[in-house]
């Protein structure tokens, strides 16, 4: 997926604006990312791109880059 | 226990006959865990989990004195099902005692013949599915006559109070099931049974068995990074891997269950999912793509009671059910353990 597709989903977990986003940011230090966040960007990608984002790979990212990375080298679901 | 003696006809089919439920008296809603917990942030959780409120067992309150409840309601109901009984099955991770087995004390207190089969099977999320299928294995084996099973959970005794993440989403709870070769309730069908136990320690009480027993260690409190407290002796929960598991797993099992059945989604009118929560079911239901009118959900006041979600939800929704309509259930959780059945539904007493 593009790199705005990819944000838009990280957004649209986040319950943020877009805007309000950077990949330099750390997920850490976003007040709004909680738990919750993370179960409803793993809802999205198994929705949009078919495939699971697992506790793994989230364990592994810090920014928000990392998480826009890892969507961007998925393709959307046909 | 009696088998079926030379010249009786074993039954080809077992029948879900009658469901009875016992709540806890105390509920605990949201408002109240937000009170006692000022810090925690519960603005969101109540839409997200759909649970609002969930009934919790008082402090000498056990998880067989809820299926004691809910199996006397039963025999109120139904007077001349109790002699008939010939076989207890108790699904429940809460038993009163190491040992002895907790259906041999329920059998003496629901006072059933002693010619009565008695087990305890420790299974969570996937344990009505597994119990109907035991049940219907001892009919249609000529082995039992009349099966009452019994599933009954207090996790809220094993939650930290501390610990959000499993405290907003469990409840307690008991159900009491009839099962017999009679033709006339929901004919338990086509069903698949799984399991992963490389996921075991997702979803665990890691301390307090024969593995890892009590002692000053597993006592101590600690804090984790998303600040829930808990000791090793509590419940643990990794809900992301729940998830994942979840989603990797049920659309399969759903799938393999129709084939088994030689049926279509179409052909099945009700999908009756454990209810873990309204996310993850909501989740389930639209990749599934079964509209929200055939998959009930009841969570609301009750929350996630294990082993109780789908009888319970059989018993809140079942008023819709009709003759002729099949019914599958769906139960996957703690394990990982997974089953699903298909019940072909006529008439199915709630009490």
């Amino acid at each position: 997926m593009t790199h705005t597709e990819a944000l838009a989903l990280v957004a649209e977990a986040v319950e943020l604006d877009p805007s309000a986003l950077a990949p330099e940011m750390r997920i850490s230090d976003i007040e709004d990312w909680s738990s919750l966040t993370w179960l409803t960007l793993m809802s999205l990608v198994d929705e949009k791109l078919n495939t699971q984002l697992s506790a793994k790979e989230i364990k592994s990212f810090s920014t928000v880059g990392d998480v826009l990375a890892w969507l961007e080298s998925k393709a959307l679901a046909a | 226990m009696t088998p079926h003696e030379g010249g009786d006809r074993v039954p080809a089919s077992a029948y879900l006959t009658a469901i009875a439920r016992a709540l806890p008296e105390a509920i605990v809603t949201n408002a109240d865990l937000q009170a006692e917990n000022p810090d925690w942030d519960l603005s969101r959780i109540g839409g997200k989990t759909g649970i609002a409120a969930r009934h919790i067992a008082g402090p000498d309150e056990t998880a067989s004195d809820l299926g004691f409840q809910a199996a006397s309601r039963l025999f109120e109901a139904m007077p001349e099902a109790r002699a008939t009984v010939d076989y207890l099955l108790f699904c429940s991770q809460s038993p009163d005692y190491v040992l002895p087995t907790t259906a041999c004390l329920l059998q003496d207190r629901l006072g059933l013949s002693t010619d009565c089969g008695a087990l305890d099977f420790n299974q969570g999320c996937s344990g009505y599915v597994y119990g109907l299928n035991l049940a219907q294995a001892l009919i249609v084996s000529g082995q039992a006559r009349s099966v009452l099973l019994i599933t009954a959970e207090t996790y809220s005794k094993l939650i930290h109070p501390r610990d959000r993440s499993v405290r907003v989403l469990f409840g307690d709870a008991a159900t009491a099931s009839l099962i017999t070769g009679e033709p006339g309730g929901a004919r338990i069908g086509a069903t698949v049974l799984g399991t992963d136990g490389s996921g075991a320690r997702h979803l665990m009480v890691p301390a307090g068995g024969g593995r890892q027993p009590s002692c000053a260690a597993t006592k101590a409190e600690t804090t984790d990074e998303h600040g829930m407290t808990r000791t090793l002796e509590h419940l643990y929960m990794d809900g992301q891997e729940l998830f994942l598991f979840t989603l990797k797993r049920i659309p399969e099992l759903v799938s393999a269950t129709l084939a088994r059945a030689r049926l279509s989604a179409d052909d099945v009118r009700w999908f009756v999912f454990h209810q873990a929560n309204a996310f993850m079911n909501t989740h389930l239901r639209t990749k599934l793509h079964i509209p929200a009118e055939r998959a009930p959900m009841y969570l609301e006041t009750v929350g996630n009671t294990v082993s109780n979600t789908i009888p319970l939800t059989l018993h809140h929704a079942g008023g819709d059910f009709q003759p002729g309509h099949r019914v599958m259930c769906v139960g996957f959780g703690v394990g990982y353990s997974w089953g699903a059945c298909v019940l072909d539904w006529d008439t199915v007493r709630m009490v």
